[in-house]
């Protein structure tokens, strides 16, 4: 692999893993599948580049596109738990709004370009830094002050609630949380760092798509399985870092995939989402098979 | 200080299951009393706790605790007053959190939750505390994950947890039942010290006679969403089983679905 593919994996999966993080927050804490994401990523892309369009300042931007973020998580949430639509269903209802909502907010069109116009690299690209290190750099800056803002707020009073609202909703609701609200907040924040994801990655690759979002879910969630899987899960903090540290992983991997050649056949870009749907049924799969292959492996010394 | 009028639950009204589980039922308890509720499967035992809890809201009547009128309120908002252990000793408490976190949760029942350290470090002392009082060694094992621990030790913590803020009512849903008769001798010594130590109000459902004439100071039979007897500290002392076995035959005579029962047996 080139050092220009090396790297912008590496840009990938940070900025993406703002996402996935979004996406650990309610799979992983909440235990509750939310689809609303494959929305809320153009989403965030459309309303930051309006922003941008309009001459907002491209840091100040990622505000507006993280509150409306916030909002989309929060119909869902409103959706499950006061109009009580199964999680599943809210979501996808709200992705399949969020589409035309997108285009709406891109004043009709379904894809904005950015070509030209300020964002969040200018400043250090002032500083004669090659383009891949000031990628990496604000990316990786963005990531861990993400990651170290999520350690901090699950372990405040709130957050342990929002813990407990996923581990054991009938518990915490005896012990005085709502947890109505803690859900439709807990959504709201996750939607709101896809949405910051999305705002990024329209300014990096200089355009948003209505498009983008398809198949967000399983990418956050082939970087949460992977993270778990390689660096594992004994506390909380050190699982948010291991999902970070699996969507670079991921990216890793499809770059090298993208570059795999077996006797003249090669994988284009629009195979992607195959291999991350295949990637993340094969890393479900891997525990249960590494039971039964260590559960065959005792009877077989059993016998002897 | 609890007051329940005219309690009246069903379950799917209006349909051809529909069930009456508390029938107009009222109930007074006073402060500091430890009463037992025994009687047979669907009597009303666990609603009125739910009804009283706030998990299931009735179709009639009232009820007050200590002077305000709860009957409607939602559960979590009844939370800082109202101590629960539920029958499943997996139900009271979190799995994928340590000790240390279910407990630091339990310390802020009822209280808002806000952007302060939800674990705090003063507190770790008096929750080693408390967890010396189970005997179970857990007070080594602050920062294991709960689903670690085994069935008893959970219900324990559970317990613990419950009166670990003073609730003003404390209710235990048969919280042994589901327990090996060992550590269900030490969740119920755990009980009667808990509520000992703080003199707290407490309502504790069981299906054993022997523990309910064994503890408490007022004994309850429900039968049919009723309360069918009452009885007092006294009268409850004198007591043994088979003196309550023939209490509910003669205040119960046989019902029309058990004499057809009888009849079909015999």
């Amino acid at each position: 692999m080139t050092l220009f593919a090396f790297t912008g994996a590496i840009e990938l999966g940070l900025v993406y893993g703002l996402m996935a993080l979004g996406v650990f927050l309610t799979f992983r804490i909440l235990d509750f599948p939310d689809l609303t994401v494959d929305g809320s990523l153009p989403l965030g892309a459309s309303v930051v580049s309006v922003c941008i369009i309009k001459g907002v300042n491209p840091y100040l931007a990622l505000i507006p596109a993280m509150m409306a973020g916030f909002l989309a998580g929060m119909i869902t949430g409103v959706l499950t738990t006061k109009l009580k639509i199964l999680h599943l269903l809210s979501s996808i209802l709200t992705m399949t709004a969020l589409y035309s909502i997108n285009i709406r907010v891109m004043g009709g069109s379904p894809n904005i370009a950015l070509l030209g116009k300020p964002s969040v690299f200018d400043p250090f690209r002032s500083l004669n830094l090659p383009s891949y290190l000031v990628y990496n750099i604000v990316f990786g800056v963005v990531a861990v002050l993400v990651v170290a803002l999520l350690i901090w707020f699950l372990r405040t009073e709130f957050g342990q609630a929002l813990v407990a609202t996923g581990d054991n909703p009938r518990m915490i609701t005896s012990l005085g949380v709502n947890t109505n609200f803690t859900i439709i907040i807990g959504v709201g924040i996750s939607n709101s760092l896809v949405a910051l994801s999305g705002a990024l990655i329209a300014q990096y690759q200089g355009s948003a798509d209505v498009g983008m979002g398809v198949g967000t879910i399983v990418a956050g969630l082939a970087s949460i399985v992977i993270g778990e899987t390689i660096f594992g899960k004994r506390r909380l903090w050190t699982t948010i870092i291991s999902v970070l540290l699996g969507s670079i992983i991921y990216r890793l991997a499809i770059a090298v995939a993208l570059r795999l050649k077996i006797k003249g056949f090669s994988f284009e870009p629009s195979d992607l989402n195959l291999i991350t749907a295949s990637l993340v049924v094969l890393a479900l799969v891997f525990p249960l098979l590494r039971e039964s292959y260590n559960n065959r492996k005792r009877l077989k010394s059993c016998s002897k | 200080m609890l007051k329940i009028k005219g309690l009246t639950k069903y379950f799917s009204r209006g349909t051809p299951n529909e069930v009456l589980a508390i029938d107009d039922l009222d109930l007074s308890v006073l402060s500091g009393q430890f009463i037992c509720v025994i009687g047979s499967n669907g009597a009303g035992k666990s609603t009125l706790l739910s009804c009283i809890a706030g998990t299931s809201l009735p179709e009639a009547g009232t009820i007050l605790l200590k002077g305000v009128d709860i009957t409607h309120l939602p559960e979590y908002k009844r939370a800082k007053q109202i101590g629960r252990v539920f029958q499943d000793p997996l139900s009271g408490t979190c799995p994928s959190m340590t000790i240390v976190e279910n407990m630091s949760l339990a310390m802020r029942r009822g209280k808002s939750r806000t952007l302060r350290m939800g674990i705090n470090r003063r507190e770790r002392d008096f929750y080693r505390e408390n967890l010396h009082l189970l005997g179970l060694g857990l007070e080594k094992r602050l920062d294991d994950k709960v689903g670690l621990l085994s069935g008893g030790q959970r219900q324990s913590l559970s317990l613990l947890m419950a009166a670990l803020v003073r609730p003003t009512i404390l209710l235990l849903d048969e919280h042994t039942a589901a327990l090996d008769p060992k550590t269900a001798e030490l969740v119920i010594r755990l009980t009667q010290d808990l509520v000992l130590k703080d003199n707290l109000t407490t309502i504790m459902i069981t299906h054993n006679m022997t523990l309910a004439l064994n503890n408490g100071n007022r004994l309850i039979m429900m039968h049919q969403g009723k309360i069918l007897l009452d009885f007092d500290e006294k009268t409850k002392n004198a007591l043994t089983v088979p003196d309550l076995l023939e209490h509910f035959e003669v205040a119960h005579p046989l019902s029309p679905v058990q004499v057809s029962d009888r009849m079909l047996l015999s």
